[in-house]
């Protein structure tokens, strides 16, 4: 892996990890300058390579015109002067009398080469090739290089090793002569020639090569790097080349300049390499200080950046934090980036959200849509807050339950009994006295806590609250008498925690309830008796096995015929701790946890198994035996009657099928589906507890039964109560009407019997009849009735 | 010029009886004429009279020299006078008669002896288109070709030795002379084998030497 490669990771790995923002831009400005600043820099130095090199190969070549000008312009003044000196007649007149007198043309020629023409060396020949004088250092020559010297061109000639720029002129002593008569020959040495004002001139140094370059003949250079140059090799090619010379770099070019015997010489011309390009490591340097401020400015800009946008990005992150921590956040940050403004006013907007979500979940959690109140837990928070608050305070605590508030359901319609609900929700509300606290606990239970204040006791604030019940609610054109059940748990009399109270206050309502009081204050018996009944439940079943439930029997009195036409069984449980535990306190229960079905399975069996024994004794009464609506609904009922009343050879008609209004009322459809099977059976129906229901003349018209039973509330007082009375003369009609026998309940005395019997009641039921007695004992007292009777 | 050829040819006919003419023709080396080239026939036998009282004339006529070329024989004078309105500067350095005539005009000159055989070459210091010779040659016997690169020659019979010369000739002379005996030969052409040197200032042409005729 190489360097660039791994600093390329390692950038990568920086961008790839979670930086914040602001060192992300920094880096991101960063990245971004170097790479402008490296375009830059690249395509400057390119460009200024290029011209560098175009600028270098003009300047090589407009120096190398003006070397050869200079020397030229040196060669044509010589050759000038030498055309004077070949002209001069003292010197003719010296040339030809040279043979005689050969000092005075050397000392003439002397004279023209120092003073005149500023030459190092020269010749004077003759027509013959013979060197009539020559400048002491001089070789030889002759005339046919003499005669090549003498065109005007660049001549070179080397002599002891130093060369000469040469000129040649023909002397003619008649001018106009065909024949030359002798030559003047002159040169000036290369190194004068190629000095500083030729460096100055051209800003190179120059020097000049023989040979293809292998012999140094002059340069300008230092005679050290003339020595260097000299031991350098130096290519002849029309190209510009990098030359290396005592640690500093330069480029050269060739050209030729003039000729020595006909081979040519060449001029180097070198020029610094640092001085006609930018130098490299120059750029770089400025690269390196270019970036260095690029990275200032990516921070500077970052830091910019970052308080406009990571400022309130941090401040929104720190508010949807506090957020997430449940904390409210009242502000939050702006910003003029128009995303992160909505991104503010989003989290904003969603802090709205959740906390009208948190109230409607508060809402939910801690009060009843229904009715407004405060729910169970609403009640629970409430109480616990207030013991924790006033330890030393009573605290009364009541559940409220409907009386029959399921019927009234089941009767009208949910929507009714909703309405029943929220117009109770609504006097309670408007109880204000000593700030009492009312919840709804679910279904028809409500709660109520109060603290005590002028010495209320439990029973004026429960008082007060019935009180609130005494007007009928109207809903609908419909006006309902409600009637409610209060139990009262006190704090800290009664228990010390919300669970034990609500306890203690619903065992007091139970037991008001089956006492039909309006209220009970709790009391330990009241708890024990309670806990018993829940314990009764699961010990039903095994009672049933081991006979714990007895069948006791009534008598109903057919009052015109004055016999005993029908006998109810009641169940009776004898429990062996508890005693006699009545129906009311089971039957109920048993309802509600589906055993009702084996003890009403148990009471047909015992029902019919007691008749066959008193039809074999010939008795000619029939059985009652209650039902359930549970019962009513199971469509097996039917099948298993059929199965009794055939076991024990019974006719259907002896036995008769009591069921409540409200068991019919529960699942109408299928009740009149089973009681229509019961009918066709041949068993006699009976309407229990008649008057107390909301059924309908309509729907009791459709109804198969065979007798209606009027419910003893209405009958205990018959005697004496006129309303009672009209109600009762009223029902009894509408049953002849609707051809119905009718049951009295609850017939105590000989005036209500003897009432009864005047309007026409078919039968009646009750204590002075007789109480529900065990089988034996019903024996002996029909025994004695029927002794009594005849 | 013409007629001081005439005159020379009537007193040597006056002189020999039995003269002979002889005919000679100078031509390139591809044939082709050459006028104004000098022949002399040097006797082997006897001895050429000397002629010392004999005067020519080498004119200066609209700065040149005039005749381009005069052969003379030798021991005769020159006179250099000066038709000119300007000065002259005459001088030679050739070895046959080196000599100068220092600024002049008119006939402030004498004659000079010319004692020695060869070519005497002539210009002017103050003007360098200026060039003349003196082809100075030890027989009376001599003559320059004409315009066909003729020439006739009277001569005595008797054996003599044909030079042939002319300024921008190349080749070696001593290579052209031959030897001839009159009057077994009366017709000889001369070949050159180089060819000559570019007359530069067409210096014959302009002479006019032939146009008399």
């Amino acid at each position: 892996m190489n360097k660039s490669q791994e600093s390329f990771l390692i950038i990568k790995k920086l961008w790839q990890r979670k930086a914040s923002l602001q060192t992300r831009m920094a880096l991101f400005f960063l990245m971004l300058l170097t790479l402008i600043v490296m375009v830059t820099l690249f395509i400057v130095e390119r460009t200024t390579f290029n011209h560098s090199t175009q600028q270098l190969n003009a300047h090589l070549y407009t120096s190398a015109r003006v070397v050869a000008d200079k020397i030229n312009n040196r060669a044509i003044m010589l050759h000038a002067g030498l055309t004077t000196l070949a002209k001069d007649f003292s010197v003719k007149q010296l040339i030809s009398s040279a043979n005689e007198d050969q000092k005075s043309l050397y000392s003439a020629m002397e004279n023209y080469q120092i003073a005149r023409l500023d030459a190092d060396i020269f010749w004077v020949l003759d027509g013959d090739n013979k060197v009539l004088v020559s400048s002491a250092q001089a070789g030889d020559i002759n005339v046919k290089f003499a005669s090549i010297l003498s065109r005007q061109q660049i001549h070179w000639y080397q002599q002891n090793n130093i060369f000469y720029l040469m000129q040649a002129v023909p002397v003619r002593f008649v001018e106009s002569s065909a024949r030359i008569n002798a030559w003047v020959v002159m040169g000036i040495k290369a190194d004068r020639l190629f000095n500083n004002e030729l460096v100055k001139l051209t800003d190179m140094h120059i020097s000049l090569y023989h040979d293809d370059s292998k012999t140094l003949i002059s340069s300008t250079f230092s005679p050290h790097t003339k020595s260097l140059l000299a031991a350098t090799p130096i290519m002849i090619v029309p190209d510009m080349l990098k030359l290396n010379l005592d640690n500093e770099s330069y480029i050269y070019a060739t050209f030729i300049l003039g000729d020595w015997l006909n081979i040519p010489v060449y001029t180097v011309l070198t020029a610094n390499e640092n001085k006609e390009y930018l130098s490299t490591q120059i750029l770089i340097e400025q690269l390196v200080k270019v970036l260095i401020l690029a990275a200032m400015l990516a921070l500077i800009a970052a830091m910019l950046v970052s308080k406009s946008i990571t400022k309130p990005l941090k401040e929104l992150i720190l508010a949807a934090k506090n957020i997430s921590y449940g904390k409210y956040v009242e502000s939050f940050p702006s910003s003029n980036t128009t995303e992160l403004e909505t991104l503010s006013s989003a989290i904003s907007d969603m802090q709205l959200g959740i906390v009208e979500r948190e109230k409607e979940i508060n809402y939910l959690a801690f009060f009843d849509e229904l009715t407004g109140l405060p729910n169970r837990v609403g009640f629970s928070q409430y109480i616990e807050t207030s013991i924790v608050q006033n330890p030393h305070k009573k605290l009364f605590v009541l559940t409220l339950d409907v009386d029959r508030f399921k019927e009234i359901n089941d009767t009208v319609s949910h929507e009714v009994g909703d309405r029943i609900l929220i117009l109770i929700a609504k006097r309670l509300r408007a109880y204000t006295h000593s700030q009492p606290f009312f919840a709804r606990m679910g279904g028809d239970e409500f709660g109520m806590a109060v603290a005590e204040s002028d010495g209320q006791d439990a029973g004026s604030i429960a008082s007060s609250i019935v009180e609130l019940f005494e007007q009928p609610f109207s809903i609908n054109d419909l006006i309902l008498d409600i009637d409610c059940s209060i139990g009262i748990g006190v704090f800290p009399d009664n228990a010390d925690t919300y669970q034990g109270l609500l306890q203690c206050a619903d065992i007091a309502m139970y037991s008001c309830k089956e006492q039909h009081y309006h209220y009970a204050i709790f009391e330990p018996k009241l708890n024990k008796y309670s806990v018993m009944r829940l314990d009764l439940m699961s010990q039903l079943k095994g009672a049933l096995l081991d006979g714990q439930l007895k069948l006791y029997y009534q008598p109903k009195l057919s009052i015109q015929q004055n016999s005993i036409s029908t006998v109810e069984c009641l169940i009776r449980w004898i429990h062996p701790v508890h005693g006699f535990i009545a129906p009311d306190e089971f039957i109920p229960l048993a309802e509600q946890t589906g055993a009702i079905r084996h003890v009403t399975h148990w009471a047909l069996d015992v029902a019919c198994q007691q008749l066959q024994k008193w039809q074999s004794e010939c008795f000619t009464f029939g059985v009652a035996v209650n039902i359930s609506a549970i019962d009513l609904v199971d469509m097996k009922l039917p099948v298993f009657i059929a199965e009794r009343l055939q076991n024990y050879q019974l006719q259907a008609n002896k036995l008769t099928i009591e069921i409540t209004e409200s068991a019919v009322m529960t699942d109408p459809e299928n009740a009149l589906k089973a009681l229509n099977t019961l009918r066709e059976m041949g068993v006699i129906l009976s309407i229990d507890d008649f008057g107390t229901g909301y059924s309908s003349m309509a729907k009791l018209k459709k109804m198969p039964v065979n007798e209606l039973k009027i419910d003893k509330a209405f009958v205990l007082d018959l005697a004496s109560n006129k309303e009672d009375q009209i109600m009762v003369k009223t029902l009894v009609s509408l049953a002849q009407n609707l051809s119905l026998e009718t049951v009295a309940e609850g017939v105590e005395d000989k005036a209500t019997l003897d009432f009864l019997a005047e309007i026409g009641c078919t039968k009646a039921q009750g204590f002075y009849l007789s109480k529900a007695l065990p089988a034996t004992e019903f024996d002996l007292w029909y025994k004695k009735f029927n002794k009594k009777a005849e | 010029m013409l007629k001081f050829v005439l005159a020379l040819c009537l007193s040597l006919a006056s002189c020999f009886v039995q003269c002979k003419e002889i005919s000679i023709k100078v031509v390139t080396q591809l044939n082709k004429a050459i006028p104004n080239f000098v022949v002399a026939l040097i006797p082997k036998t006897t001895s050429p009279t000397s002629q010392s009282d004999n005067v020519v004339i080498m004119d200066q006529i609209d700065t040149q020299f005039s005749p381009h070329i005069l052969v003379i024989q030798k021991n005769s004078k020159v006179l250099f006078p000066n038709s000119d309105s300007i000065k002259h500067h005459v001088y030679s350095f050739s070895s046959a008669k080196t000599f100068e005539l220092q600024l002049y005009k008119e006939l402030k000159t004498q004659p000079l002896l010319f004692s020695e055989s060869g070519v005497v070459e002539l210009g002017c210091n103050v003007h360098d288109w200026m060039l003349g010779y003196v082809y100075v040659v030890e027989t009376p016997f001599f003559a320059k070709t004409n315009i066909e690169g003729n020439v006739v020659i009277d001569v005595p019979d008797g054996e003599y030795q044909l030079t042939v010369w002319h300024p921008r000739i190349q080749d070696e002379l001593s290579a052209l002379t031959r030897d001839l005996s009159i009057p077994i030969q009366s017709a000889i052409t001369v070949r050159l084998q180089k060819p000559l040197l570019v007359d530069l200032n067409q210096y014959e042409q302009e002479s006019g030497e032939f146009s008399d005729y």
